[in-house]
């Protein structure tokens, strides 16, 4: 990340400097500004997704996803804590439902759960998680739907498929690609 | 009826919440309690995204990597039409949703490049975002292949996108 942050900034602010050098402080300031709203967004869905996450939690409802989600769960991140697991079977159900406000809150957590404080490199279960995410697990785009039903198109629900055709197979390829490279990294650490 | 999943799925945690006795106003203090605490860890790594990829699109450079491999795209059978989408996507979420409504709106809901696009925005994320806020609460900035994964999953699924939409 750090890279990437430093190519991102440093390639954009020379790239300005010869164009319109007024625009870095401006545009960077704006882009605070742009994620103090984001946050206040986010803090609203977070803080309700949470709050009913926390009470599927407390009855026992999670527990039961965990372990329908089990074999799953084992085979794509191995073994884990208990606590982990849960918060891996949130974050997959909320994915499949749509509710990716419940999702992003368990996944840092699981991430967090399967991290040491010294840790500095992500492992293959933590990449495997990302990957799930950026593949975009959801079994309904609900949003895209929406969207589409308010433009006036004649059948809004015919994406479904298709979606999930593609995100399928970009997730198993994800799946199968993690897979692989966590196992050569650590062949050759070996 | 795609609709109605998440509603319904709220209305059962509380009525299971209810049957199985559990103090469900307390759990829901708690749970928002613990949000707060979550925004506030990862605000900065919000900010810091946000400053690098704001500055990334308005230095004109998205836009230039956009038309260097926008004949790429053509050659795999993706509309060029579609570059600067598929480019935005993994580095802004609402960016790319501003983008898509101007998609549907100028091309029509049901038009090959609508739909295309509408696939595109349904199975794939903002990479960089989450890379950022899924590592936000340890100390880990080494993150390997997955971006590199990632991204090459993202540019899979719009190659994919576009054949499946000759079928359907």
């Amino acid at each position: 990340m750090t890279a990437i942050f430093f190519v991102l900034i440093i390639a954009s602010c020379v790239w300005l400097l010869f164009q319109n050098p007024n625009a870095i402080l401006a545009t960077a300031l704006k882009a605070v500004t742009d994620s103090l709203s984001l946050a206040v967004t986010l803090a609203g869905i977070y803080i309700f997704w949470m709050a009913i996450v926390e009470i599927a939690t407390r009855s026992g409802l999670i527990d039961k996803i965990a372990k329908m989600l089990k074999k799953p769960i084992k085979f794509l991140f191995g073994e884990q804590t208990e606590e982990v697991n849960s918060h891996l079977a949130t974050n997959i159900a909320a994915n499949l439902i749509g509710a990716s406000g419940a999702a992003t809150p368990a996944a840092i957590n699981a991430i967090e759960g399967m991290s040491t404080p010294e840790q500095t490199k992500a492992s293959p279960p933590m990449i495997m998680l990302f990957i799930l995410a950026a593949t975009s697990l959801q079994l309904i785009p609900t949003t895209i739907i929406g969207i589409l039903q308010a433009n006036g198109s004649s059948n809004p629900a015919g994406i479904i498929l298709p979606t999930l055709i593609v995100s399928s197979v970009a997730t198993v390829v994800g799946v199968i690609l993690v897979k692989i490279m966590c196992r050569q990294q650590q062949k050759g650490r070996k | 009826m795609a609709l109605y999943i998440v509603p319904i799925f709220i209305i059962f945690v509380f009525v299971y919440a209810c049957l199985k006795n559990t103090d469900a106003y307390s759990a829901f203090v708690k749970g928002s309690k613990d949000a707060i605490a979550l925004i506030f860890d990862i605000l900065p790594y919000i900010v810091a995204i946000l400053v690098a990829v704001k500055l990334f699109e308005a230095s004109g450079l998205l836009q230039t990597m956009c038309n260097l491999l926008a004949p790429v795209f053509q050659c795999l059978g993706v509309p060029s039409e579609l570059a600067h989408f598929i480019f935005l996507k993994p580095f802004s979420g609402a960016g790319s949703i501003a983008l898509y409504n101007d998609i549907i709106a100028a091309y029509g809901p049901d038009s090959y490049i609508s739909r295309v696009a509408s696939i595109i925005a349904g199975s794939s994320d903002t990479v960089f975002y989450i890379a950022t806020i899924y590592f936000s609460k340890t100390n880990i900035k080494k993150l390997g292949v997955a971006i590199p994964i990632a991204l090459f999953c993202t540019f899979l699924s719009a190659v994919i996108a576009s054949w499946v939409c000759r079928i359907f």
